[in-house]
């Protein structure tokens, strides 16, 4: 009865919320072309279905792509860094440009130095996503027990098993909490440059279908673009969130409790 | 005590150690021990005796004086359990012979072994953070055990726990020496606990620290816990007591 109660209250609320949305439309005749109802976002949902779940494929693929090339080079830069004081000291502040950086001010120049829509808005996504595997993963790295590093020592541990054996497992839980702040961020990222690059026609995501029906003040459908892009981003952060507490779940204290409640 | 002829199994010169920012940490010291022999270390807070063992272990160099260790298979215990909180119990304990890269099969026998030595052959498959504190430590000790060391040094391993877990483990431990023959150098604060363990105990003066009195401990083994009410242990503990107040009274004027 817990668990049911737990996933039908936030449901409860929702409903409730959009039942005096729908309400207070009707009550006001407010036209659609400023508020829409509910149920005119339902039906534009069902109506234009298809082609936005095409659209939303395409946001997605450059979202999980810019989210795997976040990982890769993200992990890989933490451990570069993590050899030398004066290799970190050096080249840190860089990644905290990237961080700091907004990415609608960089779209521009990557908008005139590449020609590929798909390589612009997956290096924006990469950017803005980036970060924090980078900073989190650094952080992990640099907090292995001192003790446990001795009795490596001790036992004549090579690089490679201090690597695999202490640094991955310790680095883990910060890695993949980073992780979990870069999926929504690969999502907002693509979004924005998305939004940024005027993408149209066959090939254009949902984020550039969301500004056009806008334009033509067809917020019905604008509206269901969000809903869509909300689900989705939710749907991103419950998918790292559970691989996160199945790799964390025997031993890591932020993983002993039930996985709903996170 | 073994009557049979002892090797010396380490013997320390003058080792000293002064560390970058100047500060001495260890004023040159000297003892030796011999084989299977257990050695308490006791001094107050900050006089050297973790860095002691860890130039022993080879963690960090002496800056002076010379260290000779005969045949140096060594175990290291320390204040706290220092698991890997990611791996179970058979896992930990494996790690010394994963590091040294030997045989899976044969790890996983002596593994067992040694657990079944410290009591926990049930809980091979566990996670350190569903024991309590005093079966975390008895891990640590089974990992030491397991490379079959010839000397195992302990930095006030039993410091976190209750009277009644540390007065077991006080057993326990000498119970598996008796069994094994490894020298030991055990570091602790508690001065009953040095002289209960021990064949000898060192006391060491506050930082930096020397080595003022190596002590014969004339009780014999295996001691039980009734040695703890015995007149000549507690005369035994109040006269190293009162060396130890005496040597951190000097050093206070």
């Amino acid at each position: 009865m817990n668990s049911a109660k737990r996933l039908l209250l936030p449901i409860f609320f929702g409903l409730a919320l959009l039942g005096m949305w729908e309400v207070l439309v009707a009550v006001y005749e407010v036209p659609p072309y400023i508020l829409p109802s509910p149920a005119d976002i339902g039906k534009s949902l069902w109506v234009d279905g298809a082609s936005l779940l095409t659209a939303l494929a395409v946001t997605l693929q450059v979202t999980l792509a810019a989210l795997v090339l976040a990982c890769l080079t993200g992990v890989g830069i933490a451990v570069l860094l993590v050899q030398s004081k004066a290799l970190e000291r050096m080249l840190f502040p860089y990644a905290v440009f990237l961080q700091v950086t907004p990415i609608v001010t960089i779209a521009p120049f990557i908008i005139i130095w590449v020609d590929n829509i798909f390589v612009v808005l997956l290096i924006l996504a990469w950017m803005a996503a980036v970060f924090p595997i980078i900073s989190n993963t650094l952080l992990g790295l640099k907090s292995t027990d001192r003790n446990l590093h001795d009795l490596f020592t001790l036992y004549g541990a090579n690089r490679w098993q201090v690597l695999r054996r202490l640094l991955v497992p310790t680095a883990l839980p910060y890695f993949l909490g980073g992780l979990r702040i870069s999926g929504g961020l690969a999502l907002i990222g693509t979004v924005v440059a998305e939004m940024v690059a005027g993408t149209s026609g066959e090939s254009s995501g949902i984020a550039s279908r969301l500004l056009e029906a806008s334009y033509r003040l067809e917020l019905a459908r604008a509206l269901a673009c969000f809903v869509l892009l909300s689900i989705t981003g939710y749907g991103i952060y419950a998918f790292l969130n559970w691989i996160s507490y199945r790799l964390l779940r025997h031993w890591h204290e932020s993983a002993l409790d039930d996985p709903s409640k996170a | 005590m073994t009557q049979s002829p002892q090797h010396q199994l380490l013997t320390l010169r003058d080792v000293a150690k002064t560390f970058g920012t100047g500060t001495e940490a260890l004023a040159p010291t000297a003892f030796s021990l011999k084989e299977s022999e257990f050695v308490s270390l006791v001094g107050p807070s900050g006089c050297g005796k973790s860095t002691l063992l860890r130039i022993i272990a080879g963690l960090v160099p002496q800056t002076a004086g010379d260290l000779a260790v005969n045949n140096p298979k060594i175990g290291f215990v320390f204040q706290e359990p220092t698991l890997m909180p990611w791996a179970t119990v058979i896992e930990n304990v494996q790690l010394p012979f994963h590091l040294t890269s030997k045989p899976e099969g044969q790890a996983a026998d002596h593994a067992k072994t040694v657990l079944e030595l410290v009591g926990l052959a049930d809980f091979a498959n566990a996670y350190p953070r569903e024991l309590s504190g005093g079966m975390r430590m008895r891990v640590s000790i089974a990992r030491a055990l397991i490379g079959e060391p010839t000397l195992l040094l302990l930095d006030e391993p039993f410091a976190a726990l209750d009277e009644f877990n540390r007065a077991q483990l006080n057993e326990d431990l000498l119970r598996l020496w008796e069994e094994q023959k490894w020298s030991a150098i055990f570091v602790t604060h508690s001065i009953r606990e040095a002289v209960f363990l021990a064949n000898r105990v060192l006391v060491m003066s506050p930082r930096p620290g020397r080595i003022i009195s190596d002590i014969e401990v004339p009780f014999d083994y295996p001691r039980k816990d009734a040695l703890r009410n015995d007149h000549a242990y507690s005369d035994l503990c109040a006269s190293i007591s009162q060396q130890l107040a005496s040597s951190m009274h000097e050093s206070a004027l």
